[in-house]
């Protein structure tokens, strides 16, 4: 399965050792700590899980195969958040950069997105309807 | 230009060959800004927050924006593709049919802004300009400045500023989390003050640069025993539901500290403790991005990709601390101070 950023409302910036991502449709932004920057760069630009899995590797130590199928279940949540989606069109590998030596490796810590809805409020107060080429306001989804 | 820019125009051009045309030139982040007025009821709504950024030095202004309303001038707002005065939305609507003339109308302002963007001109339209709200006559023209000056690199943020001696820092943080307590404060304390809520952001030269926009205080209901004099100052200027604060024309009464610009040394976002004492502690640059970010991005119509590299470009260019601001406020000049004089120290 390979997938893409849900661009153009879906933006993130990446920091040393977290993420940052704001979902403009839908109000909500979020956190991603280290390990769950390291899958959403590869993961977002097409690459696919195995090769998160194996930057995860070269970071970490032993990834037991429960921590494996949480990994899954975490991209499953980046697409639920609409963040990443199916993309049927790209495909290939990602290069991997910077694989730290094994002799680097730290013990692993499993992926975390938090989650901020703050905003929502904000934006069911005064919604910003947006009007498409028909010249008329149409109410974007979930405002 | 648009045709309906064009419609627009004529309509203002007949309201003023009715009431005649008054103008006020002013220097917003680095540009020059003329205000045309068809009457002056408009103007002279929202000249009182932008009045410490008068210029009179302008020739050839860099943006030129029409203000009108049609009560003083009898001039009716004509009919548009895709917007009908006699039955303007309900909602919060932005128009982007012609990608060279965006337009919003505020439903809760009751303004129409159109932007020109290839010949710098716009239009800030209202029914009445009595009924302007006070949230809107504190922080008027937002949309214009920010997609125009958002073309040339520029960001409206929603951050307050200041600083000393040219250096500041940008407060940041969502609505009741000591953002106006924290700059207020350090303005009665006799700092340089830029802003308690929304500034334009300059990077242009490497440097950040925080520009004055509205030369306001705004104070919620919890605030008014916190500062009495600013609330005293602040009577008569308090609106709706919708907006329930104090403004405070701080360019008024405080013209000596009102700064144009200050230099961001650092991005501070404060936490309000219930403890005595404040403090202060580094974070990383990502609790400056997630302070700033959502309320900027979702307060401004159109906000995108170009406005979120921006704010993130900034905030990687200058360290970020959390101001854990405690109930003795008198303590908070002096946290802001030694956070400015830190960076200072180990630039």
């Amino acid at each position: 399965m390979k997938y893409r950023v849900n661009a153009p409302q879906v933006l993130y910036e990446a920091f040393d050792d977290e993420m940052v991502i704001i979902n403009l449709d839908s109000g909500s932004y979020y956190t991603l700590n280290d390990t769950g920057r390291v899958i959403w760069e590869i993961v977002s630009a097409g690459g696919a899980l195995e090769q998160a899995l194996a930057a995860l590797s070269a970071r970490f130590e032993d990834i037991s195969a429960e921590q494996e199928t949480r990994i899954h279940a975490f991209v499953q949540g980046l697409v639920d958040e609409e963040l990443i989606v199916v993309d049927t069109l790209s495909a290939g590998q990602v290069p991997i950069n910077d694989a730290p030596r094994n002799d680097q490796r730290r013990a692993y810590i499993p992926p975390a997105l938090e989650k901020y809805t703050d905003m929502q409020e904000l934006l069911l107060l005064d919604p910003i309807h947006e009007v498409d080429e028909q010249g008329w306001p149409v109410a974007k989804a979930d405002r | 230009m648009s045709t309906n820019f064009q419609i627009v125009n004529g309509a203002f051009e007949r309201a003023c060959a009715r009431i005649g045309c008054a103008t006020a030139d002013f220097r917003i982040g680095g540009t020059s800004v003329r205000t045309f007025g068809a009457g002056g009821a408009v103007l002279e709504r929202i000249i009182p927050a932008v009045s410490h950024l008068r210029d009179n030095s302008t020739v050839d202004p860099d943006l030129k924006v029409y203000v009108w309303d049609s009560a003083s001038t009898g001039i009716p707002m004509p009919p548009l593709s895709w917007f009908d005065p006699a039955n303007p939305p309900a909602t919060e609507t932005l128009y982007r049919a012609d990608p060279d003339c965006p337009a919003f109308y505020s439903s809760v302002s009751g303004v129409l802004s159109l932007l020109d963007l290839r010949n710098n001109r716009a239009h800030y339209w209202t029914e009445n300009a009595n009924n302007l709200p006070v949230f809107e006559a504190s922080c008027p023209l937002r949309t214009i400045l920010h997609w125009w000056h958002s073309e040339r690199g520029r960001i409206f943020v929603h951050a307050g500023c200041v600083g000393y001696d040219g250096d500041g820092v940008l407060i940041t943080g969502m609505s009741g989390k000591g953002k106006s307590t924290t700059a207020l404060t350090c303005l009665l304390a006799g700092m340089q003050y830029v802003s308690d809520d929304y500034i334009l952001l300059d990077q242009s030269d490497g440097t950040v640069v925080a520009h004055s926009l509205y030369g306001v205080g705004k104070l919620v209901p919890s605030q008014i025993e916190r500062f009495p004099l600013l609330a005293r100052l602040g009577e008569g200027y308090r609106s709706g539901p919708h907006f329930d604060k104090t403004v405070i024309m701080l360019n008024e009464q405080f013209a000596g500290r009102m700064t144009a610009a200050l230099r961001v040394r650092a991005v501070v976002v404060p936490e309000i403790t219930g403890a005595r004492d404040t403090r202060s502690a580094p974070a990383p640059q990502s609790r400056a991005l997630l302070a700033m970010m959502p309320s900027t991005m979702f307060q401004l119509p159109g906000a995108g990709a170009r406005e979120f590299g921006l704010l993130s470009r900034a905030v990687k260019n200058v360290p970020c601390f959390i101001l854990h601001a405690g109930t003795e406020l008198e303590q908070i000049p002096g946290a802001i101070r030694m956070i400015i004089e830190k960076v200072r120290t180990d630039a």
